[in-house]
C-alpha cells in the first residue's frame, strides 16, 4: 500500500508545529457559532399573532393613500395579512424608492434577522422623511410611521386617467389610424401587443402599475392623446422603461425605443431613449412653459419590435412640495 | 486501535461501519423522500422511466421486436439528451415495486434506485477516508455528505445529479482501489462505463485520473527500463490516437458542407452529425485504441506487475467504459456514434437560463469566475465547510511542501493526497469556468463534494490526533484509545450539530438552504440570492389547496411541468379534481380566463409572472403562502374576479 502514517515521523518546521491546533480552534470556533446561530434563528423570526396585531393597527390607523413598505425588502408576508387596499412595496433597491404617490408611510421593518441592516437602510429611506410618534414592536415586527416629504400632491396620474385620453397609429407620412377604447384599453388594428393599457409590470424587479406602450415598428409611432393632463400643473414627470427582461434583450433584433413627450402642439417637452440593454425606469421631468398647452402627447417607436415592451408612467404635480425627483426609485 | 490511524486494509470492524452507514443513509432517505416535490427535471425523468419500462415490459413479452430500432425510438427517444441508466433502474423499479407488486406510489417506487445509489456514497467514502487518515476521517466524510441539506434533498430524487457524484466517486474509488488490488482494474473501466450512462459529468474523471496513472506508472517503473518502455509505447498510443481524432474532427468539422446546412459552432450541425457514422474512421481509431491498449497491457504485466496496475486502470476505463454505456443505453445500439455525436453536441450547446446570485439576475456568460466558491461556501454548513476548506488547502499546501522539497510537515504527502484535491477541485473548476452553464445551483459540482469530505475528514483526524499526542506527552493518558474516539466524537458531534439542526428546520425544502455564512435562509435572500430550485416547494401550498380550492378549480401551479401537476395527483399530494392550467407567458388576460388559483413560485427572473397574477386576478394580496423562514418561495393567489 503506498500509504505513510499521518503521524509526523519527524518533528515539523516550527513555525508549522500549530496548524493542526489551530486548525482545531478555529472549526471548534466555528461550529459553535454555528450552532448558536441555528439554534437562535427561529427566535428571530416573527409569528403569525405578531402580523396579525400589526394587521390591527393597520387597519385602525391607516388612512387611503398611505403605503406599507418592508425592510428586509423581500419580507412581505405581511400582505397575506393585511387587506388589498394597504399597497405593500418591497422589491430589489427599493430603499431609494420616493413613494411620490403616498403621504404617509408605514415602515415594516424586521431589525433582528440575519443581514439586517436598519440604520443602513434608513440612513437612505428616511432622507427627507420624518418619523411620526414612537415605532411599535410587535414580536421580531417593528413598524414605525413615516411622514413622506417626498410627496407630491398629484393633480393628473396618466395611468388611472387612461380611459380619458386617445390612441392612434402615426404613420411618417403624417396617417393617423384610429385605436378605439374597448372598456379596459385601446386597441389598434394589427399584432395582439398593440394596445395601450394600464396593468401591473414588473421593470427591473420593482412592481410598476403603468400603461403598457408597445412600438408598432418602423417609422411609425404609437400614440397617447392626454386632453388637460397638464392644465394648472407645476411640473410633470415622464417614467419609462422595459418590462421584465425585454430591458436586457440585446439581440440583433432589438433596436433602440424612443419615448417623447410633447403638449399637443408639437412642443417636445422630454425624450427618452431606451437603447437595448438598459434596465429599469428611466426619468425624465417635462419641461413645462407657460406656452405649453395642456394635453400631454406621449409616443413610443422603434424601428424593430422584437422584445419592446414599454412601460409609462406620467404625472402631473400640484404647486407645492418639493421638486420632482430627477433620481432614485420608482414611484409606485 | 485509534480512530486516527489508516486502516491499510479493511478489517471486519470497517465492513460493518461501511454497511451501517449504507443502510442508515437509505432509511433517513427513505424515510424522508415522500415530503419532497418534484422539481421540473425529476417530472421529465418519472416520465421517460415510464417510457423505459414500457420498453422493458416489450422486451420481456416481444424480444425481437423490442430490439428494432422503431421500437427502441418510441420508448427512447424522449429525453434522449441525457442516457440511460438510471432512467432503467427508474423505470424497473416502477415496474416491480408499483405497477406489478402494488406495493408503493409511483414516485417512491421511482426513486428507490436513487436513494440507494446515494446511500452507497457513504460506504464508498469512509472506505477511502478511512483507509488513508484513519476512522474519523472516513466517518466525517461519509456522514457530512448527507448532512448539506442541499446534498440531502438532492439525494432524494429520480435524477443524475446525486448518482452523477457518485458514479465518478466509484470510478475514483476503484481506481485508488485497483492501486492495491489486482482484479479493480476491471472494476475502474466498469464503473467508468456506467458513469458515462448515467450523466455526461463522467467525461471528465479520465482528464482528473490520467495524470494519477502516468505519474505512478513512471514512479514504479523506475529502474525498470522494460516496463517504463511499454508504458512509453501506450502514452505513444494514446497520443497518437488523439492527434488522429483531433484530425479527423477538423477534417469532418471544416469538409465541403454538400447538400445538408451546416453551421459548426453555432446551431446547425446536422452535417457534422451525419458524418459520425458506425463504419467511420472514429470507430476504426477507437477499435485500434482498444487493441493497442489490450496488447501493450498483457505485455506489461508480464513484466512488471506495479507499473502494469496504474495503467490498466486507465486502459480499461477506454476499453470497458463506452462499451457498457453501450450496453446500458438501448437507443445507441443501432446509431451508436451518430447518437453519441448528437449527445455530446446537445450538451456543447446548452442553454442558459437565468440564475440570480448577489443581486443579479446571471443570463449568459460570462459568469462570475468565484461564483462556484461563492456559493458553496454559502450553501454549506460552515461548521462542515470549514474543515473541508482547511483539508483542502492543507493537503494543497503538504504537496506544495513536497514539490518544493520542503518535507518534514506532519507526513509526506503521498499521490493520494493530490487524489482527492484533484477530484475535490475538478468538478468545481468546470462549472467555474465563465462560460458554463450556472442555471444548476449547486448540483453540477457534487462530484467534488465527497473528496472535500474527505479532506475535512483528514483536519478532524489530524486535529484530534495533535491533542491526544499532547496529553499522551504528559502521560496524563490512562486509556488513550477511549480518550482518542471520545474526544473525536465530541468535536465530530459539534461540527454535526449545527447542519443536522439547520437539516431538520429546512426539510422538505433543501433548495432553500443558505448556511450561516450567509445568514441562513433570510441572509440569502437579502444578499440577493436564487430562493430555490424549480417548482419543487409548490408542496407547501399544496394541503392549503386541496384543502379550500371549490370541486374541479382550475390551478396554475406557476414552473410545475404538466407532468409534474399528473404526478402529485397520482401520488395522493394533489385533489384530482383540480385541473392544470398553463398559461403561455406572462398573459394577465389568459392567466384571468383560465384560472380560479395560481400558485406563484418566487424566482426573481418570473417577477412579471406575478404582476399578471396581480394584474389577473385584481389583487396583490396572496391568499397564503410558503415561507420559509420568512423567505416568500410559492404564493397562492386566488382569482378575486370570479
Amino acid at each position: 500500500m503506498d500509504t505513510t502514517s499521518p503521524d509526523p515521523a519527524s518533528p515539523p518546521p516550527r513555525a508549522l508545529r500549530f496548524v493542526w491546533p489551530v486548525q482545531l480552534a478555529v472549526i471548534v470556533a466555528l461550529a459553535l457559532w454555528a450552532l448558536v446561530f441555528q439554534v437562535r434563528l427561529p427566535s428571530k423570526l416573527p409569528t403569525a399573532a405578531d402580523y396579525r396585531a400589526v394587521a390591527d393597527v393597520l387597519e385602525r390607523e391607516a388612512r387611503p393613500g398611505d403605503v406599507v413598505f418592508v425592510y428586509p425588502w423581500w419580507a412581505d408576508r405581511v400582505r397575506t395579512f393585511i387587506p388589498d387596499s394597504i399597497p405593500v412595496v418591497g422589491y430589489l433597491d427599493d430603499e431609494d424608492d420616493p413613494l411620490l404617490r403616498h403621504r404617509r408611510i408605514w415602515l415594516l421593518a424586521q431589525p433582528n434577522l440575519p443581514k439586517s441592516d436598519l440604520d443602513g437602510f434608513l440612513a437612505i429611506f428616511g432622507r427627507g422623511r420624518t418619523r411620526v410618534g414612537t415605532e411599535r414592536a410587535f414580536g421580531n415586527l417593528v413598524l414605525s410611521l413615516w411622514d413622506n416629504g417626498r410627496y407630491r400632491p398629484i393633480r393628473f396620474s396618466a395611468p388611472d386617467a387612461l380611459g380619458t385620453g386617445r390612441v392612434y397609429l402615426e404613420h411618417p407620412d403624417g396617417e393617423r389610424v384610429d385605436c378605439p377604447w374597448r372598456g379596459d384599453r385601446f386597441v389598434c388594428p394589427g399584432p395582439w401587443y398593440l394596445h395601450v393599457k394600464t396593468g401591473w409590470h414588473e421593470v427591473k424587479f420593482q412592481p410598476r402599475r403603468c400603461i403598457w406602450m408597445h412600438p408598432p415598428g418602423g417609422d411609425a409611432r404609437l400614440v397617447l392623446e392626454l386632453p388637460g393632463a397638464l392644465e394648472g400643473a407645476k411640473d410633470a414627470l415622464l417614467e419609462t422603461g422595459y418590462i421584465w427582461d425585454t430591458g436586457f434583450r440585446h439581440g440583433a433584433g432589438n433596436t433602440t425605443t424612443y419615448v417623447r413627450a410633447d403638449d399637443g402642439a408639437g412642443h417636445p417637452l422630454a425624450d427618452v431613449a431606451l437603447p437595448p440593454g438598459l434596465e429599469g425606469m428611466q426619468r425624465a421631468v417635462l419641461a413645462l412653459t407657460p406656452d405649453s398647452g395642456s394635453t400631454l402627447r406621449v409616443s413610443v417607436q422603434s424601428r424593430d419590435t422584437d422584445a419592446r415592451w414599454i412601460c409609462v408612467d406620467a404625472l402631473a404635480f400640484d404647486a407645492g412640495g418639493s421638486a420632482p425627483p430627477t433620481s432614485g426609485g420608482g414611484a409606485p | 486501535m485509534t480512530p486516527f490511524e489508516p486502516v491499510r486494509e479493511k478489517e471486519r470492524a470497517d465492513t460493518v461501519i461501511a454497511w451501517v452507514l449504507f443502510t442508515g443513509a437509505f432509511a433517513v432517505l427513505w424515510a424522508t423522500q415522500r415530503a419532497i416535490g418534484f422539481p421540473r427535471d425529476e417530472s421529465f425523468y418519472f416520465y421517460a422511466a415510464q417510457n423505459h419500462a414500457g420498453w422493458f415490459e416489450l422486451l420481456f413479452s416481444h424480444p425481437s421486436r423490442a430490439l428494432e430500432d422503431g421500437s427502441i425510438t418510441r420508448f427512447f427517444d424522449y429525453n434522449h439528451e441525457h442516457p440511460a441508466l438510471m432512467k432503467n433502474l427508474f423505470g424497473l423499479s416502477w415496474l416491480l415495486f408499483h405497477k406489478t407488486l402494488g406495493w408503493l406510489p409511483p414516485a417512491a417506487a421511482f426513486r428507490i434506485p436513487a436513494l440507494l445509489v446515494a446511500s452507497a456514497i457513504a460506504p464508498m467514502v469512509y472506505r477511502m477516508g478511512s483507509a488513508v487518515y484513519g476512522r474519523a476521517a472516513g466517518l466525517f466524510a461519509a456522514i457530512s455528505f448527507f448532512l448539506v441539506p442541499r446534498q440531502f434533498f438532492n439525494s432524494h430524487l429520480a435524477a443524475f445529479d446525486v448518482p452523477v457524484a457518485a458514479a465518478w466517486l466509484f470510478v475514483v474509488y476503484a481506481f485508488w482501489r485497483a492501486q492495491h488490488h489486482p482484479g479493480w482494474f476491471i472494476g475502474c473501466g466498469i464503473a467508468f462505463g456506467l458513469g458515462l450512462a448515467t450523466k455526461h459529468n463522467t467525461f471528465f474523471v479520465p482528464v482528473v485520473l490520467a495524470p494519477f496513472a502516468l505519474y505512478l506508472a513512471w514512479k514504479h517503473s523506475r529502474h525498470k527500463p522494460e516496463a517504463r518502455a511499454w508504458a512509453v509505447r501506450l502514452v505513444a498510443l494514446y497520443l497518437a490516437v488523439a492527434v488522429a481524432y483531433a484530425l479527423l474532427f477538423l477534417f469532418i468539422a471544416f469538409a465541403p458542407p454538400g447538400n445538408a446546412p451546416r453551421i459548426v459552432g453555432d446551431v446547425r450541425t446536422d452535417a457534422f452529425i451525419e458524418r459520425f457514422t458506425l463504419l467511420s474512421p472514429a470507430t476504426l481509431l477507437y477499435g485500434l485504441a482498444v487493441a493497442g491498449t489490450v496488447w501493450i497491457l498483457v505485455r506489461l504485466r508480464r513484466v512488471d506487475e506495479a507499473t502494469f496496475r496504474p495503467l490498466a486502470a486507465g486502459g480499461a476505463m477506454l476499453v470497458l467504459g463506452p462499451p457498457v454505456l453501450y450496453l446500458c443505453w438501448p437507443y445507441l445500439w443501432h446509431h451508436p456514434v451518430q447518437r453519441v455525436a448528437w449527445w455530446i453536441n446537445f450538451h456543447a450547446q446548452h442553454n442558459h437560463y437565468a440564475w440570480f446570485y448577489l443581486g443579479r439576475l446571471l443570463r449568459e456568460p460570462p459568469f462570475p469566475l468565484e461564483y462556484v466558491v461563492a456559493v458553496t461556501a454559502m450553501t454549506v454548513p460552515v461548521s462542515l465547510f470549514a474543515p473541508m476548506a482547511l483539508g483542502f488547502f492543507t493537503a494543497l499546501g503538504r504537496l506544495g511542501a513536497v514539490v518544493l522539497r520542503r518535507s518534514g510537515w506532519a507526513r509526506a504527502a503521498d499521490w493520494q493526497d493530490a487524489l482527492w484535491v484533484a477530484n475535490a477541485f475538478a468538478s468545481i473548476a468546470l462549472i467555474s469556468l465563465p462560460s458554463v452553464p450556472h442555471f444548476g445551483g449547486v448540483k453540477h459540482w457534487f462530484p467534488s463534494m465527497p473528496f472535500l469530505g474527505v479532506l475535512g475528514g483528514m483536519v478532524i483526524a489530524n486535529a484530534s490526533a495533535w491533542v491526544v499526542e499532547r496529553l499522551r506527552a504528559r502521560r496524563t493518558l490512562t486509556r488513550p484509545a477511549m480518550v482518542a474516539w471520545a474526544l473525536t466524537g465530541g468535536v465530530m458531534a459539534l461540527l454535526f450539530a449545527p447542519a443536522l439542526v439547520a437539516s431538520v428546520r429546512i426539510h422538505p425544502y433543501g433548495t432553500a438552504f443558505y448556511s450561516e455564512v450567509a445568514g441562513g435562509v433570510p441572509g440569502g435572500a437579502t444578499l440577493g440570492m436564487q430562493r430555490q430550485f424549480w417548482s419543487s416547494h409548490i408542496t407547501g401550498v399544496l394541503p392549503w389547496l386541496n384543502e379550500n380550492a371549490p370541486q374541479g378549480a382550475r390551478v396554475w401551479l406557476h414552473e410545475v411541468t404538466g407532468l409534474a401537476f399528473r404526478d402529485y395527483q397520482e401520488n395522493g399530494t394533489m385533489r384530482t379534481d383540480l385541473r392544470g392550467f398553463e398559461p403561455r407567458g406572462p398573459s394577465a388576460d389568459e392567466i384571468r380566463a383560465g384560472a380560479d388559483f395560481a400558485a406563484y413560485q418566487y424566482h426573481q427572473e418570473f417577477r412579471e409572472h406575478e404582476m399578471a397574477i396581480w394584474e389577473a386576478f385584481g389583487t396583490t394580496r396572496p391568499e397564503t403562502g410558503l415561507y420559509v423562514d420568512e423567505t416568500p418561495q410559492v404564493l397562492l393567489y386566488r382569482n378575486a374576479r370570479r
